[in-house]
């Protein structure tokens, strides 16, 4: 029999957000279980998939609403300005070197509005006094794409590392850590005994705590599933942008990340260097609904992200030698908001909902995270409180831009359909949402089930797959 | 840690531990009509059962304070035959009842709250005990006149740090928060021992791990007392009403905890039975 672990707080969640807050949390003075692999494969963590670029600007999408990118661009600029910083005290007290590559290069291309991505994405940068130049796609090392480049801008204040460096110093930290205890197996349920929140793990341990915070990301709703606490809790609905990427032996030079805008549906196509001179090339991003850590990267994904990395940016993709394949599932919102602090229920915290930007937050989740701990009540109105209002968009609000990125998620970038026929495929496309949406057949109830259970842009695939699927 | 006894004999406290999720364990509160809580418990071999309102006016004895009682149970150096017997914050009566059982002569029932010095009385009759051996004295402890000092000073304060937000004004909030750090009382107590004690007179305290017990120990070893820890009692923090305000509540402990003023991990923390003698006295006249 493994015994009971009392704790201050139990963080489950092994990931960067859990292991950013365990260390906040320790920091400040309190004890700290940690549940979640320790060891193994990390499979379906997001963290280790990621690319981790520290993307404050270049995240920016056109049509998202000026409030939105207002909210997001500063704390992901919190996040940022403090960063370095952040980096030296873990640093200090692993004794292990963490680098931040400077600077993140944003290529357009004819795929969709690049130019008008490039032009939102500098307009919050200089809007907030940082520097975002225009540049021609020469001037980009490591750019050689199959399909031409227009325009580049060079974000200087944006930055690259490798989460896995991160995440090995801040495991070895808490490992040490005279007030951390890790539980090295997966959670599998929480509920109340007393005021004491415990956790079960999967080696038959479980821990005991007066607070807990979920860091599970896409996992969290499995933790947590229904009943008395869950309804207390009452977190936003979760759900993943499952992610596969690639690391290689690249034969070219990148000396700091290359990407694409946000696309459609997706994250478009981006080069990240690594220290010990790998490179990383991500990600797909597919809807899960209901995740599963376990189905490996599947071949259509990878070759997309082949495809894409070498159309977009750079050929010699192709003669790349295959060092690692990774899979990961980006926590998101409906509302495409972090969730980070207290929840409905007083004791417990939640820090996921990061979606692309987890690397970059999970400092700043931390803190928030230890704040609703150690000063109860602070960033109780914060927008990225558990607790905040999140309406879920109507289908038909969502026709224009839908229709628009279907299109160019079925040309792929690079791809053309003849002359004048991309506009009427969009609007075929439309049409066809909108029947669906409001009609009696047995499809229009599928595609209507499906989107009220995740309504949010990246559901459109889905709902052209499933739509498609039905006779 | 274990403390030389008076005769030279090293004596360790009891240690045991209740399990955690789970309040009230030694004294279970079962329901009576009219919502009243009721607790039967065995102490030297008497059995007494104690009753309160559970309007809120007066607490229910916590396992905090019952442990006290097991710490006596465990360890007979402190005697009660014949005793003038003070029970400083008596509440329900849990001690005035036990120490009269155990042939204590006389008790004096102090609490800031009127409510829990009638509802020990109470507490006295119902148990078959003689009432005219109980004096009231419903007031405070810094301000309570000092006619005789007592043999037997027995005490299980309040401890949580205050928190407005905590809102409520009434018996339970009296019994169980001591100003900003938790230990005004134990302020109070420590600043008029000198006053309440008599000659070869004996104070027991339970003493809350959240209030800084080192603390407590160096001011009586400055005051000239000696601090024998009887038992130690590990458990769950007994947060009752407090359960919505935990938040808030544990926010200060751990501010008191980075101060090394409070020691718990979780939702467990530790209540120690101390016997305080004079250092020139022997305890409970042993010997």
């Amino acid at each position: 029999m493994v015994d009971t672990i009392y704790a201050d707080v139990t963080v489950v969640g092994s990931g960067l957000l859990g292991l950013s807050t365990a260390f906040e949390l320790v920091g400040r003075g309190l004890t700290v279980a940690v549940v979640g692999p320790r060891t193994g494969a990390y499979t379906g963590q997001a963290s280790r998939a990621a690319g981790a670029m520290l993307t404050v600007f270049s995240e920016v999408e056109s049509s998202h609403p000026a409030e939105r990118v207002a909210v997001e661009v500063a704390e992901r600029l919190a996040a940022r300005d403090g960063y370095q910083a952040w980096l030296e005290q873990i640093s200090a007290a692993s004794g292990r070197r963490l680098d931040l590559i400077g600077g993140v290069w944003v290529v357009a291309n004819g795929y969709g509005d690049d130019a008008v991505e490039l032009k939102a994405i500098a307009a919050a940068a200089e809007t907030r006094g940082h520097h975002a130049d225009f540049a021609s796609p020469r001037e980009v090392p490591g750019l050689a794409p199959q399909i031409r480049a227009h325009e580049a801008l060079w974000l200087p204040y944006e930055a690259s590392l490798d989460p896995g460096a991160v995440m090995d110093a801040l495991a070895a930290v808490l490992h040490a850590h005279p007030r951390c205890t890790w539980v090295d197996a997966t959670a599998t349920g929480v509920h109340e005994q007393g005021e004491h929140l415990v956790v079960d793990a999967a080696d038959g341990g479980s821990t005991m705590s007066a607070h807990l915070v979920l860091a599970a990301g896409a996992g969290i709703p499995a933790v947590l599933a229904e009943g008395e606490l869950a309804e207390r809790v009452d977190a936003p609905p979760l759900r993943s942008g499952r992610g596969v990427s690639l690391v290689v032996r690249a034969p070219f030079i990148v000396p700091a990340a290359v990407r694409t805008p946000n696309r459609g549906f997706a994250c478009g196509s981006h080069l990240v260097p690594r220290p010990d001179g790998a490179t990383y090339l991500g990600a797909t991003n597919r809807l899960s609904t209901e995740p599963d850590y376990t189905t490996r990267p599947s071949l259509d994904e990878i070759a997309t992200l082949i495809h894409d990395g070498a159309a977009e940016l750079n050929v010699g993709l192709r003669e790349a030698a295959l060092l690692e394949v990774r899979v990961g599932h980006r926590p998101v919102t409906i509302d495409h908001l972090p969730v980070f602090g207290r929840s409905g229920h007083p004791m417990v915290h939640l820090a996921t909902g990061t979606y692309r930007c987890g690397v970059l937050l999970a400092p700043r989740a931390a803190s928030l995270v230890a704040d609703g701990i150690t000063n109860p009540g602070s960033h109780a109105d914060h927008p990225y409180s558990p607790r905040r209002h999140i309406t879920a968009p109507a289908l038909e609000d969502f026709l224009d831009t839908a229709a628009r990125g279907l299109v160019e998620m079925i040309c792929q970038p690079g791809g053309q359909l003849p002359a004048g026929s991309e506009e009427k495929l969009a609007s075929f496309l439309r049409a066809g949402l909108l029947e669906m949406s409001v009609g009696s057949t047995t499809r229009a109830a599928v595609v209507r089930r499906l989107w009220n259970g995740t309504p949010m842009a990246e559901c459109l695939p889905l709902l052209m797959d499933a739509a498609g699927r039905l006779r | 840690m274990s403390i030389t006894h008076v005769d030279g004999a090293a004596s360790a406290p009891t240690r045991f531990t209740l399990s955690a999720g789970r309040g009230n364990v030694l004294l279970p509160a079962s329901t009576a009509p009219q919502g009243r809580l009721v607790g039967e418990y065995l102490f030297r071999g008497h059995r007494m059962r104690l009753e309160t309102s559970g309007d809120g006016s007066v607490l229910f004895p916590t396992d905090v304070g019952v442990s006290l009682l097991a710490a006596l149970n465990h360890d007979a150096v402190v005697r009660m035959a014949g005793k003038r017997v003070l029970d400083i914050g008596c509440g329900s009566g849990l001690y005035t009842v036990a120490v009269l059982l155990a042939g204590a002569a006389t008790v004096s029932a102090l609490d800031v709250n009127p409510a829990c010095v009638a509802a020990a009385i109470e507490n006295v009759a119902r148990n078959g005990l003689d009432v005219d051996r109980v004096q009231s004295l419903p007031v405070d402890l810094a301000t309570v006149t000092i006619d005789e000092p007592w043999d037997l000073l027995v005490c299980n304060p309040p401890h949580f740090p205050h928190d407005p937000v905590y809102a409520g004004d009434d018996g339970v909030q009296a019994a169980l928060v001591g100003g900003m750090d938790g230990r005004a009382l134990y302020n109070v107590l420590l600043a008029r021992l000198d006053e309440l004690l008599a000659p070869d007179g004996v104070l027991v305290l339970a003493h809350s791990s959240l209030t800084d017990i080192a603390r407590t120990q160096a001011a009586l070893t400055a005051a000239g007392y000696r601090s024998r820890t009887v038992q130690i009692c590990e458990l769950d923090i007994p947060l009752r009403r407090f359960a919505e305000h935990r938040d808030v509540l544990l926010a200060h402990l751990y501010e008191l905890r980075n101060q090394n003023r409070a020691r718990f991990t979780g939702l467990r923390f530790e209540v120690h039975t101390l016997a305080i003698t004079r250092a020139s006295d022997q305890e409970g006249g042993v010997g």
